[in-house]
């Protein structure tokens, strides 16, 4: 059973006034759905502030540890401050709330860190994790929260770089099958999309920067802008992943759309472009439209690794476009 | 804003503040030293956001006004200064002057309502007592306050106050030090808290031979009034364990120790206490504690202390760095050391209200 975020708040805040909430929710669904909306409004019925003070980490008592390492992770250190916090007092008679966004990419050692005091929060605490992932935890770490799913919204609005990369597999469809030309021609389209997206991410960072630079570097000691200059080139790398999954996830819903033509079923995920997925699944047997789902899934895996960015998509392209 | 003032009182108010500001800080303006400056005085706020100490120093103000300064720098330049007179002027956009005999400072700060402000305390529980009385406890149990983070409750100091009493505790699970101070507070102040690491050595530092200190108790948080200084701190959150299960409540052999005496043959002996088992023994023979220490292959070291005891013979081992805390902690010249055996713990104790229990060692015979 999965909640709309409306019903899930309403659900939520049912059990507050009861003085039934759980200590632990693992509030799950897709990207869109409402988990941060969720978690933000019931904090901030809980502390009486607003849910954009909770977002922006200003309400008081509100804790929000998002993943920002390099690699898109939560560190160990990040669920240490989190848990240190949790173990005072809270000045007011406010509740603790820890919100945990993308719980999924917690370390291992940190998700290890975190289980005792997930499954016996200090007095006085509530915990939120939030995940689009959440077959992604560890069973530990869900079995100790009460799971919360999230229903998908009924129309996922496409980010602009989704539209343009689905704009070049409509194009790149039209042109002669099981040529290399076609698979290079997507590689580099992605690259070039990549690309753009790391530039806009690293230019709105660094203005940010410059701006808390200007502002802080002779008002107060050195310490914290220090810090903030690895945060931010932590943070970008981290935004840039998210982006960069989403464009990923788009490439799924496209080849789930050529199998579903292959096999004669109704119904596309991706309405536009359903002549092109039809063209390329005329082109194609089932085994090969499987073993490219397949090579996309490992593609997807080795883009989380270490391996070099361009050389594993030009190699997964070769497989899966020509 | 603009003032004037010696050299040594705005060092002294600083140096009162500035522990608490942290080098690891999630808001900017936390590295920074609230200057408030009216009547007579300058007041200086700093705070981590869980603890917020408030001092102040006399001077001569010319213009009321309140700015915020980087503590470290502002610190490290009023240090420098060459002359003792020391005028501070700050304009309406927080840029500061310093001015020292032939020497000039410019430095910029933030504007003060950006400052956290420190807790306000409603409905709080306020006793008051001698700062003397309270530093004295703190120093006799803040050195037993454990440092494992996965045990939280245990990061602090126990603050309980029951039956006109109120009773000082620290312990990280192998030994516990525990004071009993006198104290006059109706029957609903009674309350069991946590102070928490920080706070507690702030306060030591703060605390002095004179004067009272009036202690608020609010709905999570503690503060200590100094007069002329205030500390403000969270509590942790949570119960103390049951520390009382843990106080023998026989002892079968009692020995009277000068302090002094016995913390130099155990500093001593301790040098050859083996890195892996780091252990020192005590074997009682008729009048006599023979202290031991060997490490394998290195070597080993023996010393005798001639004791009134008439008990049995027997040998029993401590960690050698728990078993001087306490005796490096205390003033009295005597001490009295209560066993049960070889497997009981021992309590340390002396002419007032102190105890110190602790886990003895296994040893091989």
């Amino acid at each position: 059973m999965s909640f709309s975020a409306d019903s899930a708040l309403e659900y939520l805040e049912r059990a507050h006034k009861k003085n039934r909430l759980a200590h632990a929710y693992l509030i799950s669904g897709p990207a869109g759905s409402g988990k941060s909306v969720v978690a933000a409004r019931l904090a901030a019925l809980l502390n009486k502030t607003t849910p954009e003070r909770v977002l922006q980490g200003q309400a008081p008592d509100v804790l929000v540890t998002e993943p920002a390492s390099r690699s898109r992770k939560i560190v160990v250190d990040q669920i240490r401050g989190l848990e240190r916090a949790l173990q005072l007092r809270s000045a007011g008679n406010h509740k603790k709330i820890g919100i945990i966004r993308d719980a999924d990419r917690m370390q291992t050692q940190a998700a290890n860190a975190f289980l005792k005091t997930l499954e016996e929060p200090p007095q006085n605490s509530l915990l939120l994790l939030l995940s689009a992932l959440p077959e992604a935890l560890p069973e530990t770490i869900v079995s100790r929260c009460l799971s919360l799913p999230l229903r998908s919204p009924s129309e996922a609005p496409f980010s602009p770089e989704e539209e343009q990369l689905l704009r070049l597999l409509c194009a790149t469809a039209q042109e002669k099958p099981h040529v290399i030309e076609r698979a290079y021609r997507v590689s580099q389209g992605m690259q070039g999309l990549l690309n753009a997206i790391r530039d806009q991410i690293r230019d709105e960072h660094a203005e940010a920067l410059k701006r808390e630079e200007t502002r802080y570097r002779q008002t107060t000691d050195g310490g914290w802008l220090r810090e903030r200059e690895d945060y931010y080139k932590a943070l970008t790398e981290s935004v840039y992943r998210e982006r960069r999954s989403r464009l990923i996830e788009t490439l799924f819903l496209w080849w789930a759309d050529v199998l579903r033509a292959k096999i004669g079923e109704a119904g596309r995920l991706l309405e536009s472009c359903a002549k092109a997925t039809a063209k390329i699944a005329a082109q194609l047997n089932i085994a090969q439209v499987l073993k490219r789902i397949r090579r996309l899934e490992e593609m997807r895996d080795h883009l989380n690794t270490t391996a070099q960015e361009a050389l594993v998509l030009e190699v997964g392209c070769l497989h899966i476009f020509r | 804003m603009k003032f004037s003032a010696t050299k040594e009182k705005i060092l002294e108010g600083l140096q009162q503040v500035q522990n608490v500001v942290s080098t690891r800080t999630t808001l900017p303006i936390l590295s920074n030293v609230l200057l408030q400056a009216k009547e007579g005085t300058v007041n200086l706020t700093t705070t981590d956001l869980d603890v917020g100490v408030r001092g102040g120093f006399e001077a001569n103000v010319d213009k009321a006004g309140a700015t915020t300064l980087p503590a470290r720098r502002l610190f490290t330049i009023i240090r420098e200064l060459p002359s003792s007179e020391i005028s501070v002027e700050v304009d309406g956009k927080n840029a500061a002057s310093i001015r020292s005999g032939q020497s000039f400072f410019k430095i910029l700060g933030l504007p003060e309502e950006e400052f956290p402000p420190l807790p306000k305390f409603e409905n709080a529980k306020v006793v008051t007592m001698r700062q003397k009385d309270l530093r004295d406890g703190l120093r006799k149990t803040a050195y037993a306050i454990s440092t494992d983070e996965t045990r939280y409750v245990l990061n602090g100091v126990l603050f309980s106050y029951k039956e006109n009493k109120l009773t000082l505790v620290a312990t990280d699970g192998r030994r516990l030090a525990m004071v009993d101070l006198e104290l006059e507070f109706p029957r609903s102040h009674e309350a069991d808290i946590i102070v928490p690491t920080k706070a507690v050595t702030e306060l030591a530092r703060l605390l002095t031979d004179d004067g009272d200190v009036k202690i608020s108790v609010g709905t999570g948080q503690i503060a200590f009034d100094l007069n002329s200084t205030l500390l403000v701190s969270k509590l942790i959150e949570g119960n103390y364990p049951n520390y009382k299960q843990v106080i023998p409540s026989e002892a079968k052999e009692r020995i009277t120790l000068e302090r002094e005496t016995f913390l130099n043959s155990l500093r001593r002996v301790s040098l050859l206490a083996s890195d892996k088992s780091n252990s020192i023994k005590l074997s009682f023979s008729k009048n006599n504690i023979e202290i031991t220490a060997n490490t394998p292959e290195v070597g080993e070291a023996r010393e005798s202390l001639p004791v009134v005891y008439k008990g049995r013979d027997f040998s029993i081992a401590f960690n050698p760095e728990f078993l001087m805390a306490p005796l490096r902690n205390l003033a009295d010249d005597e001490i009295f050391f209560d066993l049960i055996d070889e497997m009981s713990p021992g309590v340390l104790k002396i002419q007032t209200p102190f105890l110190y229990v602790l886990m003895p060692m296994r040893v091989s015979a």
